[in-house]
């Protein structure tokens, strides 16, 4: 398989997942929406090593940033538990606490 | 020598520890007395210290030689690296510049220390303000007896915080607000200054390597554009701010207004000459082509400090303020000294750096015991007629005003007189003309410091008893107000009389 | 305690001197040199001469100031001891002056002459009058003082040396020596209350008598003509400085002489007539000649002596009658009651006023015509300055025997004309109320005052002989005519009850409101503007820096929204743009 098809799929869940990050409110969606971006950049790691047949070093952070996305993910569910708790809503638009008065 | 040197350098600061470490309920007239011992100390040992002979290094700029060709070792060295990596060694070392600037900064520490004896400030902690005043000396002394750039930057520096600490805290209690902008605005501006300085000195170690001052003497940084001209700029603009030098004088009256007497006394006799001093020792011998270049705009500037000065003097209604002024327009003399770079200029403007010393300090005295004793320093709170009222003190006050605005026969005549004859017979590479103006405006300037003092006298000391009866706690001179003063005072008649007791140590100059 | 022991020291120091000057008489001209500091090529020192113009001023201050010590023990009780003691650091001062081999130990004394003039002007501080008058005093002589230091500094840099007696005018470039010797005249016509800045001796009257006599006619003003007549032969090299010295002398003893016409206060009087003499003194120096200088400095004994004892009757008048105006003392003349309570002080100002009017056989008389005499030589030489030099001390010898004969006429008889001449003097003064003093009270002064009267009568007389007469007799035939000249119409207007005083002599001028309006004003306006320019631009630049940095973080503070989303947008584009430069750089 030529290795510009893997990379263009990754290119294009890289994309959606900066919309999704950017455009969406909700907070949950924004993760998953990040959660596309890291497993985006997995699937580039992974096809480079697929591409230099020797190589096994995209493949060993592949599973470094497997097992960073699930640390992160479990401590940003987390806050956004408070989040809603706290603000009974998980909008990060409204959740503006952290404003500087001018 | 090298022991004595080290002894009165770290004293002070080892000592305003010691009395850190002490319980606060130490008395206030304890803690004086302590200061007062210890400064005392470090007065013997700077008096120990006067050269025997009159010498400083002296250099040989690029082009010719400017101050004498003698070379006579400095006394008292200490030579030791002390943070390798950046070339910055712990080089300190006196001559017969820095010397009387040590008895002086030692005698008026001792004298302030004494004062504190019998006139505790309002608020008490005298403990923390003896220990500030100890800090202060060490920065000072060290600044004065400094040979390495950085070394004299971080003695330089030194002296900011405990300032700080002693306008805010020990300042006009009357007004907060006034003397925490006072003593943030005199903060921040030196530090600028100070800054700026520093990239100076960067600079000079770029060009030449060393940040060593005695080196950097004997081989000066040759050129007066480029590089050297920007360092001197830095430097100059930078010493300029703690001089203080119009326009960056502003900080200075606000500062004396709202400080304490000690604290007024310390800041006008020593804290300024530590700008000058630079500008003797590292400007002029450094970086001679450049400061060659610079010379007519730091006399013009001078100038400028003379007569706006004083006319600024002319239209206070403050006591304090109205000293501070003046020593706007003093700091302007010996700044135009410099500037001459002449023998008759550098050494007016040493002995005015001594001189305004000595008669400012007397003068910052009786400035707060009259402010003490009527609880505020606006001339038309306090009245008339203190010729009446508080006779001793008025006649010290207009002995004071005298000696200030140079009447010969007392210390600041020899000061002016030689920078004045210095900008008439500048050095022969900078121009005659341009200085001969300088020389009339501050001759002029001269009569107009005369008219602002006597009309303080007259606005104060003379006047109707009548219309001026005496206020109930105003209680004429004391016996610790005397004991403090007559040194002052004496040395002031001494050096009228006799000035070559000083000038004679810059013979060679 | 301390008041009797500073009385004490006066005394003795004046008299010190006056030994010190009979010592020196006759000795060999010598001088002492001390205290040398070297400064680049130039040496500041200290030194001393004695010669014999230095034996003479030590004989007149030493004379001078022990009959003003002497006087002032029953003049003064207000703050006795730092009126002696003053006066004793002023004399010391004179005498620095005068024995002074080095240009700056001659400024010292100069200085300090001008500081204990301020101080003892004012003596009598709770009084406006003579709080004013002494910082005009300082402030005008200080002005002057300048150019005296810069006058300094040209001779000796010029001359590599500040030693008087080291100062030779044929080593010295011309150009130096005028503008050396011009910058010098400067200081001379401040200290010495010449035109154009004569206003402050006038103003320095409402100090006490005994140092009226003492500063301001005998010494501190004659030290200008001192000055002059000890560097001689350096003015006398510069023909400029001379016929400079020349104008300024003939305008001011004429201007001089016509402002004392028209004052009405007997030490006003006694002022503008110093300041005429004294014109009369340089004039007499102008001529450079060696026969000027000795005319000038016999002139300045014998005015020391003259005027000295005028300013210590003006006293007397003051302690006894308790005002000098004319106004008021004319009131005590009926019947001849001032005269006759006052014996001794009417007979020794009348022996004053005749020494001053130049009266033939006084001192006056003499000093005068050796004045005229020297002009008289060189207007014979064909010299221009020499002919306006005598037709305005003729002009002035005229005008000072009138206002003499006007003071003396006035002050002690009742003029003949109707109810004692009302409205010559009556415009304006408050003490003009009272009609009929009581003069039973009056008395002569105690004797402690008047025996220094008595000596300085007696010298006024004799100092004219002590040099041997030399007498032109066709210029003394002259000159007293031209006292009877001046002596009559100041007899026939008072016989009139009379006084005219044309308005712009009595405003003498207008010069004092024209300094207040040229200097004063414009000084204190600028001082405000200084202030003003600190606090508005000065400072409010400094404001300014510190309203920067809190306005940039201000700025700064907007872009945290609080918003995720606007962080993460800018984090993303930061991303993109930095990968493109990464490309765009290492491609």
């Amino acid at each position: 398989m030529p290795l510009i098809l893997p990379l263009l799929l990754a290119v294009v869940l890289f994309c959606i997942g900066v919309y999704g990050v950017l455009a969406r409110r909700n907070v949950i969606t924004m993760l998953m929406s990040f959660e596309l971006m890291l497993n985006a950049v997995n699937l580039n790691l992974v096809a480079f090593d697929a591409w230099r047949v020797d190589e096994a070093t995209g493949q060993t952070l592949a599973i470094f940033v497997i097992t960073l996305a699930a640390a992160e993910i479990g401590l940003g569910l987390a806050i956004v538990l408070l989040l809603f708790r706290g603000h009974g809503h998980v909008d990060a638009d409204a959740a503006r606490d952290l404003v500087e008065r001018p | 020598m090298n022991a004595i040197l080290l002894a009165i350098l770290v004293l002070p600061a080892l000592a305003a520890g010691a009395l850190w470490s002490i319980p606060a309920a130490i008395g206030d007239r304890l803690a004086a007395a302590y200061g007062s011992v210890i400064s005392g100390l470090v007065l013997v040992g700077a008096l120990i210290l006067w050269p025997r002979t009159g010498g400083w290094f002296a250099y040989v700029p690029a082009q010719e030689q400017l101050l004498g060709d003698a070379v006579h070792p400095l006394e008292a060295v200490i030579d030791v690296p002390w943070i390798p990596s950046l070339g910055v060694r712990f080089h300190i070392g006196v001559d017969s510049i820095s010397v009387p600037l040590i008895v002086l900064t030692a005698l008026l520490t001792f004298l302030c220390c004494l004062y504190s004896l019998k006139i505790t400030p309002r608020i008490g902690r005298t403990r923390s303000l003896i220990a500030l005043l100890l800090v202060i000396e060490t920065g000072v002394i060290g600044t004065f007896s400094a040979m390495d750039l950085v070394l004299f930057f971080v003695c330089f520096e030194i002296v900011l915080i405990p300032m700080w600490l002693v306008i805010d805290i020990w300042g006009d209690h009357h007004d907060p607000a006034g003397r925490k902008r006072a003593a943030t605005t005199f903060v921040l501006m030196t530090v600028f200054g100070s800054a700026l300085m520093l990239l100076g000195f960067l600079l000079v170690q770029r060009v030449t390597g060393t940040f060593d001052i005695v080196a950097l003497t004997n081989s000066p940084v040759a050129g007066g554009h480029g590089v050297p001209l920007a360092a001197a700029v830095l430097i100059a603009v930078g010493l300029a701010v703690k001089v203080p030098l119009w326009p960056l004088h502003i900080w200075l009256p606000d500062a004396h207004a709202k400080a304490p007497t000690v604290g007024s006394v310390l800041l006008a006799g020593v804290l300024l000459k530590l700008g000058t001093y630079g500008l003797i020792r590292i400007l002029v011998p450094v970086l001679p082509d450049a400061t060659a270049t610079i010379a007519p705009y730091l006399g013009a500037f001078s100038t400028v400090a003379i007569v706006a000065g004083s006319l600024a003097c002319l239209a206070q209604t403050d006591v304090k303020r109205l000293i501070a002024y003046s020593s706007v327009g003093h700091m302007g003399f010996i700044g135009l000294g410099i500037a001459t770079m002449s023998p008759a200029g550098l050494r007016g403007a040493l002995f005015a750096n001594i001189a305004h010393g000595l008669i400012t300090g007397l003068l910052f005295f009786l400035a707060g015991a009259i402010k003490d004793r009527h609880d505020t320093s606006d001339l038309r709170a306090i009245g008339r007629a203190l010729y009446a009222r508080l006779p001793r003190i008025a006649a010290l006050l207009t002995f004071a005003c005298l000696a200030s605005l140079g009447l010969p026969g007392l210390a600041g005549f020899w000061g002016e007189m030689l920078v004045l004859l210095g900008a008439y017979d500048p050095a022969a590479w900078l121009p005659r003309t341009t200085f001969l103006v300088f020389m009339v405006i501050a001759g002029l300037g001269t009569v107009l410091t005369a008219a602002y003092f006597l009309r303080l006298v007259r606005n104060l000391c003379q006047g109707d008893p009548a219309e001026n009866p005496p206020a109930a706690f105003a209680v004429d001179l004391s016996r610790i107000e005397l004991i403090t003063w007559a040194p002052l005072v004496t040395l002031t008649v001494l050096l009228g009389v006799w000035p070559g007791l000083l000038l004679q140590q810059w013979s060679v100059l | 305690m301390i008041a009797t022991v500073w009385r004490v020291t006066g005394v003795a120091f004046s008299l010190l001197i006056l030994l010190f000057a009979a010592l020196l008489y006759g000795a060999a001209p010598d001088q002492v040199a001390f205290l040398d500091s070297p400064v680049g090529d130039l040496t500041i020192g200290f030194a001393v001469r004695t010669d014999d113009l230095t034996v003479l001023m030590l004989a007149v201050v030493g004379v001078i100031a022990t009959c003003v010590q002497v006087y002032s023990l029953g003049y003064l009780h207000q703050r006795p001891a730092s009126y002696h003691a003053l006066v004793t650091l002023f004399t010391a001062a004179m005498v620095t002056v005068v024995v002074s081999d080095s240009l700056f130990f001659l400024l010292i004394g100069w200085e300090v002459m001008g500081a204990c003039s301020y101080l003892l002007i004012g003596h009598y501080w709770e009084r406006r009058d003579a709080r004013s008058g002494a910082v005009k005093a300082f402030l005008m002589t200080r002005f002057a003082d300048v150019g005296f230091l810069f006058g300094i500094f040209v001779l000796g840099v010029g001359a590599g040396t500040f030693r008087i007696s080291e100062l030779d005018p044929a080593r010295i470039s011309a150009g130096v020596l005028t503008t050396g010797t011009l910058l010098l005249l400067v200081g001379v016509v401040g200290k010495s209350a010449q035109v154009p800045l004569q206003t402050w001796l006038p103003d320095a009257m409402p100090g006490p008598s005994p140092v009226s006599a003492l500063i301001h006619a005998a010494t501190m003003v004659a030290a200008g003509v001192f000055l002059i007549a000890r560097l001689y032969d350096v003015f006398a090299a510069s023909e400029t400085t001379l016929t400079v010295l020349a104008i300024v002398a003939c305008v001011t003893m004429l201007v001089a002489a016509l402002c004392a016409s028209a004052a009405v206060e007997v030490k006003r009087v006694l002022a503008w007539s110093t300041v005429s003499q004294l014109a009369i003194m340089f004039s007499a120096l102008s001529l450079g000649t060696a026969e000027g200088r000795h005319a000038a400095l016999f002139h300045l004994v014998t005015h020391a002596a003259f005027k000295g004892l005028l300013f210590l009757c003006a006293g007397v008048l003051l302690h006894q009658v308790g005002s000098a105006a004319l106004v008021v003392l004319r009131r005590y003349t009926r019947r001849g009651k001032l005269r006759k309570a006052l014996q001794v002080t009417f007979l020794t100002m009348t022996v004053g006023l005749a020494s001053l009017a130049g009266v033939p056989g006084f001192a006056g008389f003499f000093s005068k015509d050796a004045v005229i005499e020297a002009a008289w030589e060189q207007a014979h030489d064909g010299s221009v300055v020499g002919w306006v030099v005598l037709l305005s001390v003729c002009l002035t010898a005229a005008l000072t025997a009138f206002y003499c004969v006007r003071l003396w006429l006035w002050t002690f008889f009742r003029t003949p004309a109707l109810a004692g001449g009302i409205g010559a003097f009556e415009d304006g003064d408050a003490a003009a109320d009272l009609d009929e003093p009581d003069t039973s009270k009056l008395r002569d002064a105690p004797w402690v005052m008047l025996a220094p009267l008595v000596l300085l009568a007696v010298a006024s007389i004799v100092l004219g002989y002590v040099d041997g007469v030399h007498l032109n007799w066709v210029i003394g035939l002259v000159s007293t005519a031209l006292v009877l000249l001046g002596a009559l119409p100041a007899y026939s207007l008072w016989r009139r009850g009379a006084d005219p005083r044309p308005v712009v002599f009595e405003r003498e001028f207008g010069v004092d409101p024209a300094y207040h309006g040229l200097v004063v004003v414009p000084v204190r306006w600028l001082a405000k503007l200084t202030v003003a320019g600190d606090r508005d631009v000065i400072g409010a630049y400094v404001r300014a820096a510190g309203r920067t940095g809190t306005l940039a973080s201000q700025g700064f503070r907007r872009l945290q929204t609080g918003n995720v989303h606007t962080y993460l947008t800018a984090a993303v584009i930061g991303v993109v743009a930095l990968a493109v430069l990464a490309g765009v750089i290492g491609s």
